[in-house]
């Protein structure tokens, strides 16, 4: 016999109406604890679907926002300076919700991360972010810490789950953070698709981060991962050969059936013919690295992404249409050629020649890409209906900066959250 | 020819249209506000309103309520013509639904937001759902329980477990 509360009498598409509405992930949360009833609707995908739904369907549900950071910090003497004098508080990155979002700006656990202000740090920018998890450059209140390292935090802004990771040291040397990759509990698991069954809770937690960095000395990109169990950083390993090969695409990686990827390009063959890409892969189990090359000209600019159907492919951006190559199953791997012409022909605004605004191409979800597309609004391409979807106005203040400020999509599968935030507890409530 | 008898009830411009209870109350108002329900505009529309329209799942008190509202509200698109008369209409609008939602006991309210569904009035569905919603809003499962009264079915070992693993959504 269950008990029944006020709220049992409606029916389930005045329930949903209701909790779009909540406008906080945590409310919804502690409202799904109440009791075991409410426990299982909040476990359960169609119900939670359904919740999403108000967001629009399909590929739009899971953007929740942009992260940005309003002020500039240049490892210059002046900016360091500055920031090792100001006793200020902390310059958070600032949050802009998605109009859809149930993250509010008013929403307590964006900033309350850096809002305790310690003597570790002052400021933080934003690099990227994957799955709830947001990764930040800090920048350090001591001139010496500025200069010789590199001070990284990583936190989950819903959950509050938060990482300062011990610094990277330089050891003298200058080096240049090329790329990331933040990895969670789940990307060992390879099929993608089951949470781990044996653990109590299946949640997404950050579990690695992978940088390569390029080192001064020998221009080399070095690959160095971080672990969050035992708080450490790997040592380096000299993974490309930096006087030939440059990153292309995102800097942050596209992680993929346990691999996380990025794309280099071959200058040296560049130079006399087709550009040339290769593809530099870690694996999450055993943290091999490989670099391979990819068996097709490339063009445009490029970028991972993944198709409809789960694999790996390429986007060659041009200003009308897109190549994208999709990896195919079978060893060698073969890659299939689709065509798509960009649904969308937005005239370039007049306004400025000097620095005209680009658009900027990110790998979304499964099946799909963001563009932040020549200041007229935030756009999502399908690439499998081949439809451009405008889902935000435009970030102007993003657009429009001269000093190429980073906005950084903010996404997560909203559904897939509550699920495997609950997985443990379901289990133990299905009596 | 009985279309025709029905017409004749109309009172000067507008027709009235009755509305019964589930209690067997019967409402009298005019199409303009009876329209605010998609329900009844669709039913108006298609011409089937005579001899009054039975709303077998709304109780009299609950329909009292909704007739009010759509009485209030009917009216702001009659002043339009006059805005100094329209911004106050406004002002007042607010203040009615703002006492209207906030005054109700939770069970009137989940029957206040049946009937708006049912009877399809999307601003008054949006306003009552907002209402619930706020309920929800900075509270801890506990005061969420009291609120909505619902039963905590957990074992205290579970409550525990829930708390430990979801540290995050209990820190304030």
């Amino acid at each position: 016999m269950e008990a029944m509360d006020d709220m049992a009498a409606l029916t389930e598409d005045i329930l949903l109406q209701i909790f779009s509405r909540v406008g906080s992930i945590k409310d919804l949360f502690k409202f799904a604890v109440t009791c075991r009833r409410w426990l299982r609707r909040f476990t359960d995908p169609a119900f939670l679907r359904g919740l999403c739904l108000d967001s629009g369907e399909g590929h739009r549900a899971r953007l929740l926002g942009f992260f940005f950071q309003q002020t500039r910090f240049y490892r210059c003497e002046k900016m360091i300076k500055m920031r090792v004098t100001q006793q200020s508080s902390v310059c958070p990155p600032t949050f802009l919700p998605a109009p859809w979002s149930p993250l509010g700006l008013t929403d307590r656990t964006l900033t309350s991360f850096l809002a305790t202000d310690d003597d570790t740090f002052n400021y933080a920018e934003p690099l990227a972010a994957r799955c709830g998890i947001v990764l930040m450059r800090l920048v350090p209140r001591t001139a010496l810490m500025i200069a010789c390292s590199h001070l990284l935090g990583v936190c989950n802004p819903i959950t509050g789950e938060c990482h300062v990771l011990p610094p990277l040291n330089l050891s003298g040397l200058h080096r240049y953070l090329t790329s990331y990759a933040i990895i969670t509990s789940t990307d060992s698991d390879l099929d993608g698709k089951q949470p781990p069954s044996s653990s109590s809770s299946g949640r997404s937690t950050f579990s690695q981060l992978y940088l390569v960095v390029q080192h001064k000395k020998d221009c080399n990109e070095y690959f160095y991962s971080y672990s969050a169990a035992t708080r450490s950083w790997s040592a380096p390993t000299m993974c490309v050969d930096g006087r030939r090969f440059s990153l292309v695409g995102e800097r942050s990686a596209l992680v993929h059936k346990g691999a996380a990827h990025w794309l280099f390009i071959d200058r040296v063959s560049s130079a006399t013919q087709d550009d040339i890409l290769y593809k530099l892969t870690a694996a999450v189990d055993t943290s091999e690295i490989s670099l391979t090359k990819l068996p097709f000209g490339a063009g445009g600019s490029p970028l991972l992404c993944v198709s409809g159907d789960g694999k790996l492919s390429v986007a060659c951006v041009f200003p009308i249409h897109m190549r994208v190559w999709t990896q195919q199953d079978g060893t060698p791997a073969t890659w299939l050629r689709t065509v798509i012409r960009i649904p969308l022909a937005v005239p370039y605004p007049d306004y400025s020649h000097i620095c005209q605004p680009r658009e900027k191409w990110f790998n979304f979800n499964r099946g799909s890409m963001l563009v932040l597309y020549r200041s007229n609004g935030v756009f999502i391409l399908d690439l499998e209906k081949k439809v451009m979807e405008k889902v935000m106005d435009c970030l102007l203040p993003l657009f429009s900066d001269k000093l190429n400020r980073t906005a950084v999509a903010y996404e997560m599968d909203l559904v897939e959250f509550f699920v495997l935030q609950f997985s443990g507890l379901c289990r133990g409530s299905t009596g | 020819m009985a279309a025709a008898a029905a017409e004749a009830t109309t009172d000067g411009g507008g027709k009235m249209i009755i509305l019964i209870s589930a209690d067997g109350k019967r409402f009298e108002v005019t199409e303009a506000v009876a329209s605010q329900s998609q329900l009844i505009s669709n039913m108006i529309e298609d011409d089937c309103t005579e001899n009054g329209v039975r709303l077998p799942n709304v109780d009299g008190d609950i329909l009292t309520m909704v007739v009010d509202y759509c009485n209030m509200h009917a009216g702001d698109a009659a002043a339009a013509g006059d805005t100094m008369k329209a911004s106050s209409t406004e002002e007042e609008l607010k203040k009615f639904d703002a006492e209207l939602v906030q005054a109700l006991e939770n069970p009137v309210l989940f029957k206040l937001i049946l009937a708006a569904n049912f009877l399809n009035i999307k601003s008054l569905l949006d306003m009552t759902c907002q209402r619930v919603a706020d309920m929800m809003s900075g509270k801890t499962p506990e005061q969420m329980r009291e609120t909505f009264s619902i039963e905590n079915d957990f074992t205290p070992e579970e409550e525990a477990a829930i708390r430990q693993e979801n540290a995050w959504a209990f820190d304030d």
